[in-house]
């Protein structure tokens, strides 16, 4: 190459930086509608497709199969399957956790998705592909509206 | 120009075809030479044009396939990928690569090259609007450029359009990785999830990868012994590439026994991320054979995207079988 190549390590020094980006997340139609009824009414609702029979949870507003617009909304069960889970032995900054996460994509019954969330009162070990969970919401006093009002899954 | 494949069919000797029809096509050409004398005047034509275009892709439209023009890689240039790059700037990479790669192809970046497209995302080298940052190092400032956000496999696929509609001749793609520079990669990754019911719940994103390893084992019947088969065999694949970052001799009990790290993901079942920049140099069928003596054709491409909803994964699954299957 015709430029001088870097051949001591102390040549080199590199410049911190950070991205200070700050922003908001709308929530949508759906989402607001979602995290409102969680909130006030500690239920969980979803958009129902009557033309491919499907009930998304987390609600949208639009089918992902026949991209109809979805105006109904039902209630869903509180109840469902571990559909997958993961223990978590490491948190966002790579550190080990002090216990075990374990978080759980839940598939509630009826719908087509689900809820990834912690699973509770439960110890790792017990965890099964397929067993049956229900959600347990925060006091209504602490809801602020956010995945978060849903305290985690516990054996149902 | 578009070929009647099932009225080419109907007049072909049917026990000498195999039975997918990907294989029928290659057989009409192989078995063209006999096959002329049996068919008519329009369809000996079109059996004429397949021969010439052999290697050309064959895309399915409705029971018909379109021959696209040849696409070929003349030059690639890359620099070797490491662990850390502590003396070049990624922009000093996609030099080295780019002087590499145009040396490779015999081609003046300046008057041959008619496009460049470039693949980063913006937040993995702290900038925004990314292509502001590429032309200059490839000898691109007022050419035709583009940058995709995703892999260099994305990039290539662009090139290899823009080169088959007849846009452009010759075009050079660029990708690399200064994955060494992002100090907090768990955050950066993170922000791939929803902000609304993913992210709030503040796990490190390689849950995502604990979860659908789970699932696979479960589904497949896979065992854990044959995912560490996988970490040693790559491992070792890597040992046998010079260019590698992460070659080593590892055994089986030790991918097992490395630390658990997301249930039932192991240390070992990651692979690390690897500094360094590749550069080719794509050129049509006619640019081609006056480049290069031994050009890579491309034979055909085809991609598919999920959806972004966790909660949806498996529709998601069997709709990108559907759209990647052939």
């Amino acid at each position: 190459m015709p430029v001088g190549k870097v051949v001591q390590v102390s040549q080199t020094k590199p410049l911190h930086g950070e991205i200070p980006v700050y922003g908001q997340y709308t929530f949508g139609i759906a989402g607001e509608r979602f995290f409102r009824e969680i909130k006030d009414n500690g239920r969980i609702m979803g958009t129902r497709c009557e033309k491919c029979s499907l009930t998304y949870v987390p609600p949208r507003i639009y089918c992902e199969r026949c991209f109809e617009g979805l105006k109904e909304w039902v209630a869903v069960p509180s109840t469902g399957t571990a559909h997958t889970y993961t223990i978590a032995h490491f948190d966002l900054d790579g550190a080990k956790l002090p216990e075990p996460a374990i978080i759980a994509m839940v598939q509630l019954d009826g719908v087509y998705g689900g809820l990834v969330h912690q699973l509770g009162e439960v110890r790792p070990e017990e965890v099964k592909i397929g067993m049956s969970v229900e959600v347990v919401f925060k006091d209504k006093a602490e809801r602020v509206g956010s995945i978060n009002d849903i305290a985690y899954f516990k054996p149902g | 120009m578009v070929v009647e494949v099932f009225e080419l069919e109907k007049h072909l000797a049917s026990p000498l075809l195999p039975k997918n029809r990907q294989c029928r096509i290659d057989a009409v050409l192989i078995l063209s030479g006999v096959l002329t004398r049996r068919l008519n005047r329009d369809k000996l034509y079109a059996v004429a044009w397949y021969e010439k275009s052999y290697y050309s892709t064959k895309i399915r439209q409705g029971g018909q396939y379109r021959v696209l023009p040849r696409v070929a890689i003349v030059g690639i240039g890359f620099t070797p990928f490491q662990t850390i790059t502590p003396d070049v700037s990624f922009k000093e990479m996609m030099f080295e690569a780019a002087t590499k790669a145009y040396e490779d192809a015999g081609v003046c970046p300046q008057h041959d090259i008619d496009g460049f497209v470039t693949c980063e995302e913006d937040f993995a080298h702290g900038r925004s609007i990314f292509s502001i940052h590429t032309p200059d190092n490839l000898r691109a400032v007022l050419k035709p450029i583009h940058t995709i956000p995703g892999d260099g496999i994305h990039g290539l696929i662009a090139g290899y359009m823009q080169i088959s509609t007849g846009l452009m001749d010759i075009v050079a793609v660029e990708s690399h990785s200064k994955a060494s520079n992002m100090l907090t990669t768990n955050y950066l990754i993170a922000l791939a999830l929803d902000p609304v019911y993913n992210n709030p719940l503040g796990y490190n994103p390689y849950f995502i990868t604990g979860m659908e390893m789970n699932r696979y084992l479960y589904e497949t019947g896979t065992t854990k012994e044959q995912c560490a088969l996988v970490a040693v065999k790559n491992r070792l694949n890597a040992l046998l590439n010079p260019q590698a970052a992460y070659g080593e001799r590892i055994t089986v009990d030790e991918a097992l026994d490395s630390e658990m790290m997301f249930y039932p993901l192991s240390r070992l079942d990651v692979s690390c991320p690897a500094d360094g920049g590749i550069v080719m140099v794509l050129a049509s069928e006619e640019k081609a054979k006056t480049l290069s003596d031994t050009p890579i054709w491309i034979r055909g491409v085809g991609w598919c995207s999920g959806a972004p909803s966790l909660e949806t994964s498996e529709g998601v699954e069997n709709a990108s079988r559907q759209s990647c299957s052939g």
